[in-house]
C-alpha cells in the first residue's frame, strides 16, 4: 500500500448522493474516509478501531458500511483492484495485496438510514453486473 | 466465492432467484473488461479539489 493509502472512488450515483449532503456532513464523511483509506484493510479497521464498520452479510455479502456516531448516515463501500483497463472486486476472504493495480475503496451508496436503505443497497448489489 | 455464496442460499434474506442473480453478479464482476462508471474522490479527500468540480468532470 502506498503511503497515501487506498484510492477512493464513488460509483455511479454515489458521488451525487455525497454532494447532496451539507458541507458539515460532508466533512464528517471525509474525515472517516481519510481514516479508512489509511487502513491496511478498510474492511477491518485496526488503526482506528472506533470506526463503526460492519459487513453487510445479509444484504450485500462482501460489501461494508460505516456509520457515524449519533448520526443516521451510512456510507456503503467495497474494495476493488483497479487495473488500467479493468477492475476486480476483493472477495470477502481475500487479503488486499500490492501489485500491478491500484487498490481503491469504492463507494456504492451514501444515504441516511431508513427502512429503504438496504433494499436500495440490494438493488445496487444486483445491478452491478447489469 | 461460490461456497461463500452458498452459505447464504438458505437465508431468508434471499430468494433462490436472488441467490442466482448474486452468483451471476460475481461471475460478471470478475470477468475481464467489466468496469462501472466512477469518479475519483482523492482530491476532495485531500481538500485540494471540490466535490462539485470532480462530479462535473465526470459528466
Amino acid at each position: 500500500m502506498s503511503n497515501k493509502g487506498w484510492g477512493v472512488i464513488a460509483e455511479e450515483e454515489a458521488g451525487d448522493e455525497l454532494a447532496s449532503f451539507d458541507s458539515y456532513t460532508q466533512n464528517i464523511i471525509r474525515s472517516a474516509l481519510n481514516d479508512l483509506r489509511l487502513e491496511d484493510d478498510p474492511r477491518f479497521p485496526a488503526r482506528r478501531p472506533a470506526l463503526d464498520v460492519k459487513h453487510l452479510e445479509h444484504d450485500a455479502p462482501g460489501w461494508f458500511r460505516v456509520k457515524f456516531f449519533n448520526r443516521h448516515i451510512r456510507v456503503i463501500y467495497r474494495l476493488l483492484r483497479l487495473y488500467s483497463d479493468e477492475l476486480d472486486e476483493y472477495r470477502y476472504d481475500e487479503v488486499p495485496w500490492d501489485g500491478d493495480h491500484e487498490n481503491v475503496i469504492s463507494i456504492v451508496q451514501v444515504c441516511y438510514r431508513d427502512d429503504m436503505t438496504y433494499r436500495e443497497t440490494r438493488r445496487r448489489y444486483r445491478r452491478t453486473t447489469r | 466465492m461460490t461456497d461463500y455464496l452458498l452459505t447464504f442460499s438458505g437465508e431468508d434474506e434471499f430468494t433462490a432467484e436472488e441467490v442466482s442473480e448474486i452468483r451471476h453478479r460475481y461471475e460478471r464482476a470478475h470477468a475481464p473488461g467489466f468496469k462501472p462508471t466512477f469518479v475519483r474522490l482523492d482530491d476532495w479527500l485531500d481538500e485540494t479539489g471540490s466535490l462539485d468540480t470532480l462530479l462535473e468532470g465526470q459528466a
